[in-house]
């Protein structure tokens, strides 16, 4: 029915894309269990960066080979394969376009949310469902297997606006230790 | 979401304080737990509901999908895993058997209020609030950031370590239920 090529095409059309959100997770029973901001930035074909803001300050750069995980809490950085990274983070699915990441996920539709599904049940994503306006990127949700769902509400959204090369290279910062998982 | 009130910066009676956390028994928090251990580092999102001497205990990923679930309910107590669910009277150590994390789960809900509860040594500064407390299980907790929020003065960081693990816990809401209202 073609859900998955119609998903290809809206975010084939995203050279770059750039929104704040605002993120709410809540459980079965609809408790907010944790909110936070931050910023999403997306380079076609395979880049990405999300960051929250303070006071969680967490930030996650797609370079196109590697996912790094920068968690100045702990003071440590996860390096990642970008392509294993998926199954556990389907936002790097966003910047992982390429035919083989997408054939281990179903995509299907439901009324405006394009709905996708990993095929491999050890991963901890259920379902992602990716919203449009139209052409705008609006709306992520991640539901996982505990029915805890993680909502991000995208605002001040700029489509296809040039974006600053630096933004997706990462350089490990001092004193933080690299758990190197690649 | 809500910006943590300000600092606090007047003083209280110290066991009058210590007494009053010691009643507050519903309430809840989310903010983020940190933990330092021989062999891992790691940290997720922690949200903490507690009702009398039952509570919830969750960490989640940053993106917002679970990690752990650890559920008291009365005697017993459930931790959900992977989508695996195990039982066992003592919490910290079903928690311990099957992530190897030493977090000491049964005292959390009184040291996280900044009440020394259990302390075998307590050392409190000069405006009368908990600053670190030693307890018999060995581990000795730190306090900073105290803020008042409501009639009640809460700590907003903790360092908790206990031989060469160190757990950091930093609170971004508190939310503390009078004992007259249900959650």
């Amino acid at each position: 029915e073609g859900a998955k090529e119609a998903l290809e095409q809206k975010l084939d059309a995203l050279n770059t894309y750039q929104a704040e959100f605002k993120q709410t997770v809540t459980d079965a029973e609809n408790t907010v269990i944790q909110q936070a901001e931050g910023l999403l930035q997306l380079q076609k074909p395979n880049q990405l960066r999300w960051e929250l803001y303070a006071p969680n300050d967490t930030i996650v750069i797609a370079d196109g080979d590697t996912v790094w995980h920068i968690d100045p809490f702990v003071e440590q950085v996860v390096a990642m394969n970008q392509s294993e990274a998926v199954q556990n983070n389907p936002l790097v699915l966003l910047a992982q376009r390429d035919p083989d990441t997408w054939a281990q996920f179903n995509v299907s539709r439901d009324d405006s949310d394009f709905v996708v599904a990993s095929r491999s049940d050890d991963s901890h994503i259920a379902q992602l469902r990716i919203r449009f306006d139209d052409n705008t990127l609006s709306k992520l949700t991640m539901l996982d297997r505990q029915q805890q769902t993680s909502e991000f509400d995208f605002y001040n959204i700029q489509q296809n606006v040039l974006l600053e090369q630096g933004l997706f290279n990462y350089n490990l910062a001092k004193g933080y230790e690299l758990d190197d998982q690649r | 979401c809500a910006t943590p009130p300000p600092k606090h910066s007047g003083s209280v009676d110290a066991e009058r304080h210590q007494q009053r956390l010691n009643a507050l028994t519903h309430w809840s928090l989310s903010g983020k737990l940190a933990y330092r251990g021989p062999e891992e580092r790691f940290s997720a999102n922690l949200n903490w509901q507690q009702w009398g001497p039952d509570y919830r205990f969750r960490l989640s990923t940053f993106i917002g999908t679970s990690l752990m679930d650890m559920q008291r309910r009365g005697k017993s107590v459930a931790l959900t895993l992977d989508e695996q669910t195990y039982r066992h009277r003592h919490a910290g150590t079903l928690l311990e058997n099957l992530t190897g994390w030493p977090i000491p789960v049964e005292q959390l809900p009184h040291w996280i209020k900044g009440s020394s509860m259990g302390a075998i040594e307590r050392q409190i500064s000069d405006n009368g609030l908990l600053q670190r407390l030693q307890s018999s299980t060995d581990w000795q907790v730190t306090y900073d950031d105290y803020r008042q929020l409501g009639d009640y003065v809460l700590p907003y960081s903790l360092r908790l370590t206990h031989q060469n693990h160190l757990i950091k816990i930093r609170i971004n809401q508190w939310q503390p239920i009078d004992d007259n209202h249900a959650l």
